[in-house]
């Protein structure tokens, strides 16, 4: 029985092929810009009442009730290696959903949702703005930026 | 392999894991019973194993099937008591119904798994039996077909699957099981006896009724299920031989799938009336009589069929695998395996034969009317393993859905109140949704709750199969298996507990002979019990085993370096014992199989830490050990202590909490400590390690500034600090920083204070939590107290996982979020082992108890006056009585004072006919104090006010001392001499002693004994060293037990007996006692242990050491004479 069910939250969880086109969520973390496959974001909230957390590791910010759910705020900034962030009106939570946890991170401004084409996504360089390349799935290009789309479940593994 | 699909396949798998679940115990109990079969529970394994197996066979699953196969064919010959089931044959099932499980678990490759060791063993088991069993009956054959009831052969040989060959034994004759015969020979159906016997003492006739379905039933233009109504009604169908179904299921045109129906029907008709029902010819009903023989209705004896001959019995494998397996079999396209193949070629033709099993209609019977109670009623037998589904009963689901749906009514009344701004409305709403919320809560707080029995019915096995390896004889009794825990805790207690079972096997329970010795029962008891105490899940284990011996625990770890020898010379029993939590520590001698690996206990205590649970031990050496474990209910909501740290609030389980303390600021100074590096709280006689929660987790401690009220940073570096720059233990750079406004200089509190402690505001008492985790416990010292409140417990973030000093989070009423505390694991970041904080605290508390046993020589003395202005004190536990009398009821008789007491003269004198004290006073109301000496009443005339109370007896037995007078002690200011009464006597009296002595000079004559006697107070030192050498005694002195024990090696052949204090320094009695016990030489030595107040937890723990008898220390005449009794003894 185990196994059946195993097979499909492999089946679930796998990624969705890199073809097509995928939505973004983009968001700036300091001054770069960074996109988020929309599926995987739960919401964005700036609920910032958040509880220290005396101990955690440096880049949490604290936790926070989402409804009844208790979720771990991560500075973004500080977790891809860049300085923290500010908190002010355009900071926000974006909550999303990462081996069945709700995480939040914490990110300087949202921008827009942009729909990139994955044949047109870039494989991302050793280094992005000073974060490292293993956090991105890619780079996608536009016109007048560039987009580091985030492997939210690389940022998010425990052993980094 | 033909794996149906899922579904049925998850089904099969949960009902047959359902089966297995009890199958273990009943495999124990009827081992337990062995040769007195209780029918009704290898029925019920027989019917499980059948069960599992017909549905193997079905999905293809040939590797359970062939094993339950096997299995069934050893039950069904323990079933027809052909087989004894002893212990051997018990383990080869056991060991399959494991082998089972594990299938069962990786069932997919169930098939591809070699069980062909387990097949063996159990056709071992079948083979070795179907030989002895085969001669036996051979010889009993030939009576044994007498009759039709007795001569059945109950059960043939259930033929292996694979094998045509059945042996020709049969016919058990022991009449248990009933087949049943029409006269003509045709075999009707067999039954369990013990199935038809209760019913004659019901009063009921019991009828063996043949109904051909064509001839009497649809000739006669009745349908059969009408006919199975018509005997509902009037009486009992206990046994068929077609699948019996509840009659009201069956359909309008059902038929049997057997030409004939044979039916076993109790009936309060009588013989000549029962055939009113039937409506058939009357040969084809018998009486079945309690003598087990058929009866035609006239009343003569059915003529007995010869039996060995009959028809081959009519195949009915068909309807008996239907009935056990799933209905599902009529519709798949694979036939079910002939589950219990009845091959007519392998019946053997000497005998009578029959069907081949002939319980089988039995079971089908039973099967059929039990398989509906029967998914729900075995539901509790649930799995040790983490389950993830779980029955919960359709009632508490329908109340969910009830209070559910009024959440949803109430929250729209609430929407809608809210939507016109009616105030009052929302009121309303949120009252009912706060009820609703808590009905809700509790409902499914129930949902989750299941027995421990889950946990507690695997033990059985365990202990049997452990005590077997072990070659020990235990015994478990269980008790309150119906508790209930939530589903959580039921899971992670099963490992724990099942640790402590294994322990209390192997290393409690002593091996048979050893227990025999110790003139113990041979068989070690082990009893688990759960309770309910105080809204917590009690769950004791004890043993009548050897017991933990507290000073080998703490000497082991003196050993192994978890203690320093001072911390364990200091503790008490019950801290030695509890080291054995400690990480690293295992007592085992020999690290056997079963436990001793060294990660025992200390795992145990972690698993219940997680839980919320307490654990504690209880032991006494040679007599047992008791564990108790405490859990709470559940853990998803717990009541919690709120707590202000830094800003922020946090809550410690109530279940850790001990006590609230607030220390005012004026006392902070005199009870805190600072010891070393810790801070310590002096908490009625102990010492309490305190740790600051701000410095462990790193957050800002506040504190409120008395002045304005507002929240400021603490910055203090200890508690004791002051925050005022005036303090002097400020350091000084603090003191430059210091806000002055704290403290203006010029306030009239702090004029007034000024020198002392100026915490006079109350906001700067000290708040302390004091709380424990089973063995430690500590003071955890935040800024704020709060309310207690039941909080939901939530799971932190995998970010958060290693941040030790939580057990999780919980959210607030303000919607904000509070870290719930791990006190344990807080208590460890702190530094703090369960043994009381540092080395330095040790010391201390080293000091505290030696304040605790300097108290504890005290004597009770009782104060009284001779004349008005001098005091006089006896030892008052040789007060017998006191009285009072009138100076006139003095008779004076030849030259001696008496009075008239209880029917007898009572001799009467006063301190001043001895001793040169000032005459009595002389005033009409007197006391007579009454002491026995040498076993005469004697009064003391005294004056009052009388007085009894303990005092710490630093007597100076010099200056005062005089004959009648032992020494003095000051008692309340004012100097008290201590009467010796026995002097006195002696004195006045010494025709009283004369006899005593010489008699016991005739004992002594020849060898003078030497006494060794150990005694740290000089003064009783030289009282009871006196009395001893008026005795005739030679005494060897010393001041403590280690010179005690000195003496004794130097002079081993002379001691004699051996007189101890108990406490001294150094080493105290007991300890004395026990090493002279130990060891081979001496402990033939008896040891009177002398004390000034002997409670019973002493003797006991004397009793214990080996402490042969308890004597008061100025109670010197039962000294003597113990130590008479013990020298001629020895």
């Amino acid at each position: 029985m185990a196994k059946v069910t195993q097979h499909h939250a492999i089946q679930t969880s796998s990624d969705r092929k890199n073809d097509g086109t995928v939505e973004l969520a983009t968001f700036y973390v300091g001054s770069a810009l960074c996109g988020m496959d929309i599926l995987k974001v739960q919401e964005i909230n700036k609920l910032m009442e958040m509880t220290k957390v005396p101990q955690a590791p440096t880049y949490v910010m604290g936790i926070l009730n989402l409804r009844g759910q208790i979720v771990t705020i991560i500075d973004l900034g500080k977790k891809l290696g860049l300085t923290e962030i500010e908190i002010n009106e355009s900071s926000r939570n974006i909550i999303v959903n990462s081996d069945n946890e709700y995480i939040g991170l914490l990110v300087s401004r949202i921008s827009d949702v942009v729909e990139a084409d994955w044949q047109k996504v870039e494989p991302p360089p050793a280094n992005i703005g000073g974060m490292q390349g293993i956090f991105f799935k890619g780079v996608f290009k536009m016109e007048d930026r560039l987009i580091g789309i985030l492997d939210a479940d690389r940022v998010l593994a425990e052993d980094n | 392999m033909a794996i149906q699909d899922d579904e049925t396949l998850r089904m099969y798998l949960e009902e047959s894991l359902e089966h297995l679940a009890d199958i273990e115990n009943d495999f124990l109990t009827i081992e337990e019973n062995g040769a007195n079969i209780n029918e009704d529970l290898v029925n019920k394994v027989y019917r499980a194993a059948h069960s599992i197996k017909g549905g193997a066979g079905f999905m293809g699953l040939t590797n359970i099937k062939d094993l339950t196969h096997e299995m069934e064919n050893i039950l069904g010959k323990i079933r027809a008591r052909e087989m004894v089931p002893t212990p051997d044959i018990v383990n080869v099932l056991l060991s399959a119904s494991d082998t089972l499980k594990s299938l069962m678990k990786d069932i997919l490759n169930s098939n591809d798994i070699d069980i062909s060791d387990q097949i063996k063993a159990l056709k071992a088991v079948l083979e070795a039996n179907g030989k002895s069993h085969g001669k036996a009956t051979a010889k009993n054959s030939a009576p044994a077909k007498e009759k039709e009831k007795a001569a059945k052969p109950v059960q043939p040989e259930p033929a292996p699957a694979p094998s045509p060959v059945v042996s020709a034994s049969a016919s058990p004759a022991n009449g248990q099981t009933l087949a049943l015969f029409f006269p003509d020979g045709q075999p009707a159906l067999s039954m369990d006896a013990k199935k038809v016997t209760p019913y004659f003492t019901q009063g009921k006739f019991i009828y063996l009724v043949k109904m051909e379905v064509t001839g009497h039933i649809q000739a006669k233009g009745k349908n059969c299920k009408t006919v199975l109504e018509e005997m509902e009604q009037t009486g009992l169908i206990i046994g068929a031989n077609f699948t019996l179904q509840p009659v009201a299921e069956l359909a309008a045109d059902w038929l049997p799938d057997v030409p004939a129906m044979f039916f076993l029907f109790a009936t309060i008709l009588k013989p000549s009336d029962i055939n009113v029902l039937f409506e058939i010819e009357d040969e084809d009903i018998l009486e079945l009589r309690s003598d087990l023989n058929l009866y035609k209705l006239n009343g003569t004896l059915a003529p007995v069929s010869d039996g060995a001959t009959p028809p081959p019995a009519k195949p009915q494998a068909a309807p008996k695998s239907s009935a056990v397996a799933t209905p599902k079999h009529t519709v798949v396209a694979m036939p079910p395996e002939p589950v219990v193949s009845p091959e007519p070629e392998a019946v053997p033709t000497e005998l009578v034969e029959e069907d081949e099993e002939p319980g089988e209609q039995t079971v089908s019977v039973v099967q059929a009317s039990d398989s509906g109670p029967d998914a729900p009623g075995d539901k509790k037998g649930g799995k040790f393993e983490h389950e993830t589904s779980l029955r919960v009963h359709v009632s508490l689901l329908d109340q969910l859905m009830t209070l559910a749906g009024e959440l949803v009514l109430s929250r729209n009344q609430l929407l809608q109140s809210m939507g016109s701004n009616d105030k009052r409305g929302s009121e309303v709403a949120g009252q009912r949704i706060d009820l609703i919320t808590s009905e809700l809560q509790e409902a499914i707080m129930l949902t989750r709750m299941q027995s421990i029995g889950n946990v507690f019915n695997k033990f059985p096995r365990v202990v049997r199969d452990l005590a077997r390896m072990l070659g020990k004889q235990v015994e478990l009794s269980l008790e309150g298996k119906d508790v209930e825990l939530d589903k959580t805790i039921i899971e992670a207690i099963g490992d724990p507990l099942t640790h402590l079972v294994r322990n209390a096997v192997d290393h409690g329970i002593e091996p048979t002979e050893v227990r025999k010795k110790a003139g113990k029962n041979p068989v070690g008891q082990i009893f688990l019990r759960a309770y309910h105490e105080a809204g917590q899940v009690n769950i004791e284990i004890s043993d009548d085993g050897k017991g933990l011996d507290g000073y080998k625990i703490a000497s082991k770890a003196v050993e192994k370096g978890l203690i320093t020898e001072e911390q364990a010379k200091i503790m008490s029993t019950r801290e030695r014992i509890n080291l054995i939590f400690l990480p690293g520590f295992s007592t085992a001698e020999k690290v056997t199989e079963v436990s001793g690996r060294g990660v025992g206990m200390d795992v145990v205590k972690t698993n219940l830490d997680m839980l919320g649970g307490i654990i504690d031990i209880d032991s006494e050496v040679g007599k047992g050990t008791t564990i108790r474990i405490k859990l709470p209910l559940t853990l998803a909501i717990i009541p919690c202590q709120i707590v202000v740290t830094g800003g922020e609030r946090y809550a410690i389980p109530q279940v850790n909490l001990e006590e609230l303390l607030r220390i005012p600021a004026a006392q902070v100074s005199k009870r805190i400590e600072r010891v070393g590096n810790a801070d310590v709280v002096r908490l009625r006689g102990n010492l309490l390690p305190l740790i600051r929660l701000a410095d462990i987790i790193g957050a800002d401690s506040h504190y409120v500034d008395p002045e304005s009220g507002e929240a400021k940073n603490d910055r203090r570096k200890s508690i004791l600090d002051r925050r005022s720059k005036q303090s002097p233990l400020i350091s000084r750079d603090e003191k430059g920083t210091e806000d002055d406004a704290c403290q203006p200089e010029g306030s009239g509190k702090s004029h007034s204070d000024r020198g002392g402690d100026r915490r006079y505001h109350s906001a700067s008492a000290l708040n302390i939590v004091v709380v424990s985790t089973g063995s430690m416990k500590y003071g955890l010292v935040v800024d704020q107290l709060q309310d207690s409140e039941e909080i939901v417990v939530k799971p932190l973030g995998r970010d958060l996982k290693k941040c030790k000093g939580y057990a999780g989070a919980t959210i607030m009423g303000d919607g904000r979020v509070a870290l719930i505390l791990d006190v344990s694991n807080l208590a460890q970041m702190a530094g703090l082992s369960t043994v009381e904080g540092s080395a330095r605290a040790a010391e201390v508390a080293e000091k505290e108890r030696a304040a605790v046993r300097a108290g504890r020589d005290r004597q009770s003395l009782l104060l009284f006056r001779g004349a008005v202005d001098e005091q006089f004190a006896a030892p008052l536990n040789l007060v017998e009585r006191i009285e009072k009398i009138n100076r006139a009821d003095i008779e004076h008789l030849g030259g001696k004072q008496v009075m008239q007491y209880r029917g007898g003269t009572l001799p009467l004198f006063t301190i001043d006919q001895v001793a040169s004290v000032k005459p009595l006073a002389d005033q009409e109301n007197l006391l007579v104090i009454v002491f026995v000496v040498a076993g005469r009443e004697i009064g003391l005339l005294a004056i009052g006010p009388v007085d009894a109370l303990e005092a710490s007896l630093n007597i100076d037995g010099t200056t005062l001392r005089q004959t009648g007078i032992m020494g003095s002690v000051i008692v309340n200011n004012s100097t008290t001499q201590l009467v010796d009464i026995v002097e006195i006597v002696q004195t006045l009296n010494p025709e009283w002693f004369k006899k005593e002595e010489s008699k016991k000079k005739k004992e002594e004559e020849g060898k003078s004994a030497t006494i060794l006697f150990a005694e740290d107070s000089s003064f009783f030192r030289s009282q009871v060293k006196g009395s001893m050498v008026k005795e005739g005694f030679e005494v060897l002195e010393a001041e403590d037990g280690v010179i005690a024990w000195d003496l004794l090696q130097q002079n081993a052949e002379n001691v004699s007996i051996v007189v101890t204090d108990i406490e001294m320094p150094n080493m105290d009695g007991f300890t004395l006692t026990r090493k002279i016990k130990e060891h081979p030489i001496y402990s033939r030595l008896p040891v009177i242990a002398l004390t000034t107040l002997a409670g019973e937890e002493d003797i006991a723990r004397g009793k214990a050491a080996g402490i042969d008898d308890y004597q008061i220390k100025l109670d010197r005449e039962r000294l003597i004479k113990s130590i008479h009794d013990h020298l001629k003894a020895a």
